[in-house]
């Protein structure tokens, strides 16, 4: 199209910005990113230190000892990328990603609406300085020439760098043994005789970066999250009435999530009164859910303590942490808890139950920890954590321990107790809190079996009760 | 009823032979049963017997008895430890250990119940497992029908909730198969404190930390060896009383292994003496063909007789055989060593040292009273060693034949990152700490370093980690081949000492290491690789000479010598060190017993005793050497009075501290295995002590000792200064009056020396001989003459294969890219070598344009080649420009690892940044104390060890080397600058001695960006090109 405008957009720190981000940010502080143990990017204090890029991590610590390593995120800069990407929308519709440290923007149509080109690019370099990021801005009629000014910071196409360009670095270091360092160079070159030296590809690029043949862009589509509102006839003022439009909602919610195999391990029910006052309910799910029933169940049992305003006139329900499902499928019948293969499934249902029903601060699982010292043979673990481990721990045999563990051993009196068979010894733990024990079971005074240890110079304790 | 510990011995423990397992060194374990009073002690490491010399030694030394065993796990899972009461069962297990090694990869095993067949006169201690009771009777069966009569259920408790178990279940089975229980501590370490170590060893086993391990590691401390009284509140008494039984059948000690001689080496009808004094003769005939002088034949009778009153025959004679096989091949080979040094080996031709001449004697190294094993290491050209290794083999048969092993021990390194990774501390602190290990005796520099990674240098896990790291430091690792010292017997070698697989493929080791065969007086044969070889037969070569042309060297040369006086010794074997080079102006040798000192003396052991400084003196007449006795002026006399060489330190323990033969034996032994294992201490006080008895001065006795503790680091022999001074002077001599011829076999025998291509090259075209470049139209794989000239081989080019320089070699010459692409049968990316390399000059012009056309040449296919059709001339319109010299320059650098063009630094000298800065040649002028400024490429960096700091640098220019010496304090302020610079300049000042001269650095500049701004290529420049060799 004769009259596009392409805005090339160059981040040319991003990698560093995104891992300086995570940082509780002090400017003065040196920070290098590290890949493969190498220092790949610095920032200023760093580089002022005499660190230089390309220096070994050990080397980089040797010279500067307070130096901040942070290994490379890449998913990180991806995910960044695309936010800034969408920060873009706002200057046109049509966003591309110039992968992986670049925007590409058609700004044709849009010049008029912002007062002409430089006052674009001037709201544009504000905005992003603003998110905390050095960008360079070049513009073109075609958008790989936009793209590579921009990484270049020129307004020359000819004076672009080779490195500057997508061309492989196979292809780089070949002309540059030729003594071919800049675009203007490659196209002073016979296409001929290039084409005889080079792959195909070669050609087929500069043709789109100088506009001979056409180079259409993926453009960004916004991601989608599910938001729907049902507006009430009259208001309500019973709570039970309100799981009518609710199961509705959850209906619609389930169909939309059906079609796009994507599961909600949250979502969101907001509740608006006539006079504007609002309450939210948020629902969590062990697992993403894009069944109908599933939905509106753990939503009604939430329900139970919720108090929604007086008269509710609407009710809307979003959905924004989805997940794609993976492609196993689920049985259509109702699961019977502790059945076959869906043991697990069953155990997180009754853990959502529970969450749902008592709230998630009250529930709480008990894990089995790979630990000699009794005392650290089990913790406590907070519900949501049960689901990042791959369901509740059930691997490893416990030994013969008393199921009531003191929560600290009280020290006794020998005479107390009558001691039944060997003693074991654990003596453990030297690097964080060592003990040295020998347990014995012993029957006491009440004729109740517990659990002793002596330590070092005959001291008793008491740890624990069988049944 | 009262028991003595005499009633109970252990016979089930595992040293740190069983790796990342055993928690003490078996020597530990010995001591320990013996402090507790046990009757014996069996070591069963797993599968190996690589740690039972160490334990015999101690044993020995106590006066306990150790029995020899090792432990098993089949692949049934069952598990045993099986005993050796007899030789013959020593024999057994040996063989069958080698068989269950052999099978599996180097470190593994694998072994089968029916496997056991072979033991038939071992005892069997099986350890039940803990599955179905059915399975472990059923194993328990198979093990004992296998084992015969002579089996036991071993019983072990370790206070854990199992303990009720497996007492019951062994007597249960002691019914069931009619076999005795007998009771074991069931030892990983001798001492309960080991846990911590122990703990980390199976966290590095398991790649894992103690941390994340749990209930990975034992639950308790038991696994060592307990006083007997408390054994008997764990064990009914019988089972101890059954274990001490069983030891009392146990007879073997590694005292009865005899070492044999292959017997083939002497022809029927002759004994192995009468047969090496008919070599003996043959060769005396050969090297004095006028006639044996009288004194050299009253040599060889005396040497004869020793060496039959000593039984060495037949290591001469293995020795001889292998270098008269190198001979046959025209393999260039020099022998060193104790024996090396005699008449004997001068007329078997293992070595060219005529040692009548050498005034050697070979008394001095090889003696009766000595009970020190004769040493004869053959150096062989380091290109060809491998078909000597390979005629081993073939001749004497795998069974035979294998290499010693090498015991890789934790070091200081290795140390802090296991100890490091188990206590999990974070990967990049381990890197730091131990890349920069100055920190090890620096409390304060190792507080900041823990401080700046955010842990509390004196908390626990701080302390916990120093100890445990020292702790670690000399724990065997792994066994790994020795270098080169074979081991050859008569019958089968695995009725010895087990084999096992290396890890390279054919290669098998055995599982003692050099100290362990000394020790039992085994010997080794040690085939080595030297590269100096090499470049001397390929001289040789070049001059129409046959490999044994060295002997015809003439000697004594007074040119060759003026060289070496003037520091003029680069590629010289052994005195091109920066350090030899500032050592020969001082010592300025004229003979070649000096050039026996000059290698000697740039050592640690004479530098730690300080004796250089006192023997340059005498040497030069400042001071008269004196003599306390007799026989401390015999010892010490060749060397003016100064103790140099490692041999005359040992004598002078005898002569000036009291030592007895034996335990000069001792301190050797002890010098020697002082890095790995320790144990020198107790000398020491005996040393000193003997020597302020015998008047002698404190100061020296303390210098005497540094000096043992130098050689510790890194003993060196006069009996092997003797024969590399050779290997000194015929290479010197060579480079003295063939320059060239040298200097191309040199390049033509790399990797090899103490210098680069580069810098030799640049050393031959100071001495005024031309070097042509790299050209497809002139050069062969090889650096050849041209008309006195040097031509640069296709070997320089990097990426270049030699079946490609080959090809083009035998084409020579081409018309045109095209015909030396058709004809050389080269593919694109070969020429893409050749073209950055340079040496496509000829045909194409400059580099940019040879890369062009050589991208445009079209792959000759096998159908045109096969026609031999002529295709149309390379024609291309594309005319480049020429890259600029700089350019040029830094792809010599990158491609050929050399130039032939300007030096760096004549091109950037006009460079702002060097005014006033002196060139390499102009230091030269310098007064002592003067203050210069001077700038070069960083050629080398070397770091010595120990706390100083101090840091070497080697600047080149174009006009030669400056050396540099960075103290701590300048490499503090100037630590970015000098460790990553490749271009720098340096202010300071002048020390001079003579001909030796450093710079003593006061302020640096890095000004790498120079070398960049050459070609605009920051990052070729850097990181490529200019790659200092860095040495720590």
């Amino acid at each position: 199209m004769a009259n596009e405008r392409w805005l090339g957009v160059h981040f040319p720190r991003l990698k560093l910005e995104v891992c300086i981000r995570r940082l509780t940010g002090d400017a003065e502080v040196p920070v290098a990113l590290i890949e493969d143990g190498k220092v790949l990017a610095l920032n200023a204090a760093a580089a002022a230190a005499g660190v230089l890029p390309g220096s070994s991590q050990a080397t980089a610590v040797g010279i500067c000892a307070d130096i901040v390593c942070c290994p490379r995120d890449a998913s990180a800069e991806d995910a960044r990328l695309s936010l800034l990407a969408e920060v873009a929308w706002r200057f046109t519709s049509h966003v591309s990603l110039a992968e992986p440290d670049g925007l590409l923007l058609e700004v044709g149509r849009s010049l008029r609406l912002f007062g002409g080109l430089a006052a674009l690019c001037k709201e544009a370099g504000a905005l992003y300085r603003e998110l905390g990021h050095e960008l360079r801005l070049a513009t073109a009629d075609t958008p790989l020439a936009a793209t590579v000014l921009a990484r270049a910071g020129t307004s020359s196409l000819q004076a672009v760098p080779l490195a500057c360009t997508h061309l492989e670095p196979d292809a780089i270091e070949r002309f540059a043994n030729m003594g071919v360092m800049s675009l203007g160079q490659v196209l002073a070159l016979p296409a001929t005789e290039l084409g005889q030296r080079f792959d195909p590809e070669l050609l087929a690029y500069l043709d789109r970066l100088v506009g001979r043949v056409p180079d259409p862009q993926d453009l960004l589509v916004p991601t989608e999250t599910f938001a729907s509102v049902v507006h009430l006839v009259s208001s309500v003022q019973d709570g039970n009435a309100l799981l009518f439009p609710v199961r509705r909602l959850a209906g619609e919610l389930a169909s939309w999530l059906a079609s796009r195999r994507l599961g909600a391990s949250e979502i969101v029910w907001t509740f608006t009164a006539l006079h504007g006052e609002e309450a939210s309910l948020a629902v969590r799910f062990a697992r993403p859910r894009s069944d109908a029933g599933a939905l509106f169940d753990h939503t009604r049992l939430r329900f139970e303590g919720f108090r929604p305003p007086s008269e509710v006139m609407s009710v809307s329900l979003r959905a924004e942490s989805l997940r794609l499902l993976k492609a196993v499928t689920r049985p259509l019948l109702p699961e019977v808890p502790g059945a076959g293969i869906h043991g697990d499934s069953a155990a997180l249902e009754l853990v959502d139950r529970l969450a749902a029903r008592l709230g998630e601060d009250a529930l709480h699982g008990i894990r089995v920890v790979d630990d000699h010292r009794p005392e650290r043979a089990w913790g406590i673990r907070h519900v949501r954590q049960m689901h990042d481990k791959g369901g509740l721990s059930r691997q490893g045999t416990l030994p013969l321990r008393p199921i009531w563990l003191l929560p600290a051993p009280e020290p006794v009196r020998r005479g107390d107790f009558t001691l039944l068979g060997e003693c074991e010894r654990i003596e453990t733990g030297w690097w964080d809190s060592a003990v040295a024990r020998d347990y014995f079971v012993a029957t006491a005074r009440d004729g109740r079996q517990c659990w002793l240890f002596r330590e070092e110079k005959e001291r008793w304790f008491l740890h624990g009760y069988f049944a | 009823m009262a028991t003595s510990p005499e009633t109970f011995a252990e016979l089930h423990a595992v040293s740190n032979y069983s790796f990342l397992r055993g928690a003490s060194h078996p020597e530990e374990m010995v001591q320990a049963a013996h402090a507790l009073g046990y009757r014996a002690i069996a070591i069963t490491d797993e599968c190996s017997v690589a740690g039972v010399v160490k334990a015999h030694m101690a044993a020995s030394a106590l006066g306990i008895k150790l029995i020899v065993g090792a432990e098993f796990h089949l692949e049934t899972g069952a598990h045993l430890a099986l005993l050796a009461p007899t030789r013959s069962a020593y024999g057994q297990l040996s063989t069958l250990i080698t068989r269950a090694r052999r099978r599996a990869p180097k470190g593994e095993y694998q072994l089968t119940v029916d496997d056991l067949a072979i033991v038939q006169e071992c005892l069997a201690l099986w350890i039940p497992g803990a599955g179905p009771f059915p399975d472990v009777l059923e194993a328990g069966r198979a093990v004992q029908s296998r084992c015969g009569k002579d089996f036991w259920i071993l019983l072990e408790l370790f206070r854990e909730q199992e303990d009720l178990e497996r007492a019951a279940r062994a007597l249960t089975l002691s019914t069931r198969l009619g076999a005795k229980v007998v009771a074991s501590n069931g030892a990983v370490m001798h001492v309960a404190e080991r846990k911590p170590l122990q703990d980390v060893l199976t966290a590095v086993r398991l790649k894992s930390s103690v941390h994340e391990l749990g209930t990975g590691l034992h639950q308790n401390r038991e696994r060592h060896l307990k006083p007997v009284s408390t054994l008997l509140e764990i064990y009914p008494q019988e089972m101890l009383f059954e274990a001490a039984a069983i030891a009392d059948r146990c007879h073997f000690s590694l005292n009865e292994l005899r070492y044999e001689y292959p017997r083939e080496l002497v022809p029927m009808g002759f004994s192995p003496g009468a047969w090496l004094r008919r070599l003996t003769e043959e060769g005396a005939a050969k090297r004095w063909p006028e006639g044996i002088p009288a004194h050299v034949q009253e040599l060889i009778e005396k040497e004869l007789a020793l060496i039959a009153e000593l039984r060495y025959e037949f290591f001469f004679l293995t020795v001889e055989d292998i270098v008269r096989f190198a001979r046959s091949r025209n393999i260039l080979c020099q022998g060193r060593g104790s024996a090396a040094n005699s008449t004997v080996c001068y007329c078997l031709g293992v070595t060219e040292v005529d040692p009548a001449r050498m005034h050697l004697l070979f008394e001095r190294f090889v003696s009766k009273e000595r009970n020190e094993p004769p040493d004869i290491d053959v150096d062989f050209e380091h290109e060809r060693r491998e078909e000597v290794i390979q005629y081993i083999y073939a001749k004497y048969g795998r069974h035979r034949a294998a290499l010693a092993a090498t015991l890789i021990t934790y070091r200081l390194r290795s140390a802090i990152r296991d100890v490091g990774k188990a206590l999990d501390f974070d990967s990049s602190l381990l890197d730091v700490l131990a890349k920069s290990m100055a920190w090890w005796d620096d409390k304060s520099e190792m507080q900041k370093r823990f401080v700046a990674a955010g842990i509390d240098p004196k908390g626990r896990s701080v302390r916990q980690f120093l100890h445990l790291v020292r702790e670690i430091v000399g724990f065997p690792r792994h066994l790994s081949q020795h270098v080169g010292g074979f081991v050859i017997s008569a019958g089968p070698l695995a009725e010895l000492v087990p084999i096992e697989n290396a890890a390279m493929e054919d290669r098998t080791v055995i599982q003692w290491d050099k100290d362990d065969l000394e020790s039992l007086g085994l010997l080794k044969v040690d085939v080595l690789g030297l590269g100096m070889l090499t470049a001397i037969r390929k001289a040789l070569a070049m001059l129409g000479q046959p490999p044994s042309a060295m002997a015809h060297i003439p000697p004594e040369d007074p040119a060759t010598y003026a060289m070496l006086q003037k520091a003029d010794s680069v590629g010289v074997f052994q005195v091109e060190s920066r350090a030899q080079m500032s050592m020969l102006p001082r010592l300025k040798p004229e003979n070649y017993y000096d050039l026996v000192i000059e290698v000697a003396i740039v050592r640690p052991g004479p530098i730690q005793g300080n004796m250089v400084h006192p023997y340059l003196r005498r040497r030069r007449g400042e001071e008269e050497p004196d003599y306390s006795s007799e026989a401390v002026k015999r010892v010490l006399e060749r060397t003016l009075g100064i103790p140099i060489f490692q041999e005359q330190v040992i004598e002078l323990a005898m002569v000036a501290a009291g030592f007895t033969a034996g335990e000069a034996d001792g301190l050797r032994r002890a010098m020697a295995a002082w890095k790995r294992r320790g144990g020198l201490e107790k000398y020491e006080r005996k040393l000193i002590d003997g020597m302020l008895e015998r008047g002698y001065e404190q100061e020296f006795a303390e210098r005497v000792w540094g000096q043992i503790q130098g050689f510790g680091e890194y003993g060196f022999p006069e009996s092997h200064a003797a024969s590399f001074a050779l290997l000194v002077y015929v290479s010197a001599w060579l480079k003295c009056h063939e320059p060239a011829v040298f200097c191309c076999a040199l390049l033509n025998s790399q990797p090899m020396g103490f210098y680069t291509p580069s810098q030799l090259v640049q050393d031959v075209q100071a001495h005024g001989i031309e070097v042509r470049g790299a050209d497809v139209q002139a050069s062969g794989w090889d650096y050849r003459l041209e008309s006195g000239a040097i031509r640069v081989g296709l070997r320089q080019v990097k990426g270049l294969r030699e079946e490609t320089a080959l090809s083009i070699e035998s084409q020579q010459p081409f018309c045109d890219i095209d015909d030396l692409a058709r004809r050389g049968c080269l593919e694109a990316r070969e020429l893409t070598v050749l073209a950055r390399a340079g040496a496509l000059e000829s045909l194409s012009g400059h580099r940019h344009q040879a890369h062009w056309d050589a991208a445009g040449v079209a792959r000759p296919t096998h159908l045109e080649t096969a026609a031999n059709g002529k295709q149309a001339p390379y024609r291309t319109e594309v005319e480049l420009p020429a890259p600029a010299v700089g350019q040029e320059l830094l792809a010599d650098y990158r491609y050929l690892g050399l130039t032939l063009g300007p030096h760096p630094m004549a091109l950037l000298r006009s460079a702002g940044e060097f005014r006033g800065c002196r060139s390499a040649l102009e230091l030269k002028d310098s007064r002592n104390g003067q203050f210069i400024e001077v700038a070069g490429v960083v050629t080398c960096r070397q770091r010595p060890s120990g706390p100083s700091g101090v840091v070497f640098m080697t600047l080149e220019d174009e006009t030669g080397n400056s050396n540099i010496v960075v103290w701590n304090r300048v490499l503090h302020a100037f630590r970015a600058a000098l460790l990553q610079s490749r271009l720098i300049a340096v202010k300071g000042v002048v020390e001079r001695e003579g001909e030796v001269i450093h710079v003593l650095a006061g302020e640096v500049r890095n000004l790498s960006h120079l070398l960049a701004g050459l070609s605009g290529d920051m990052v070729a420049a850097d990181q490529t090109a200019f790659r200092s060799r860095n040495f720590h």
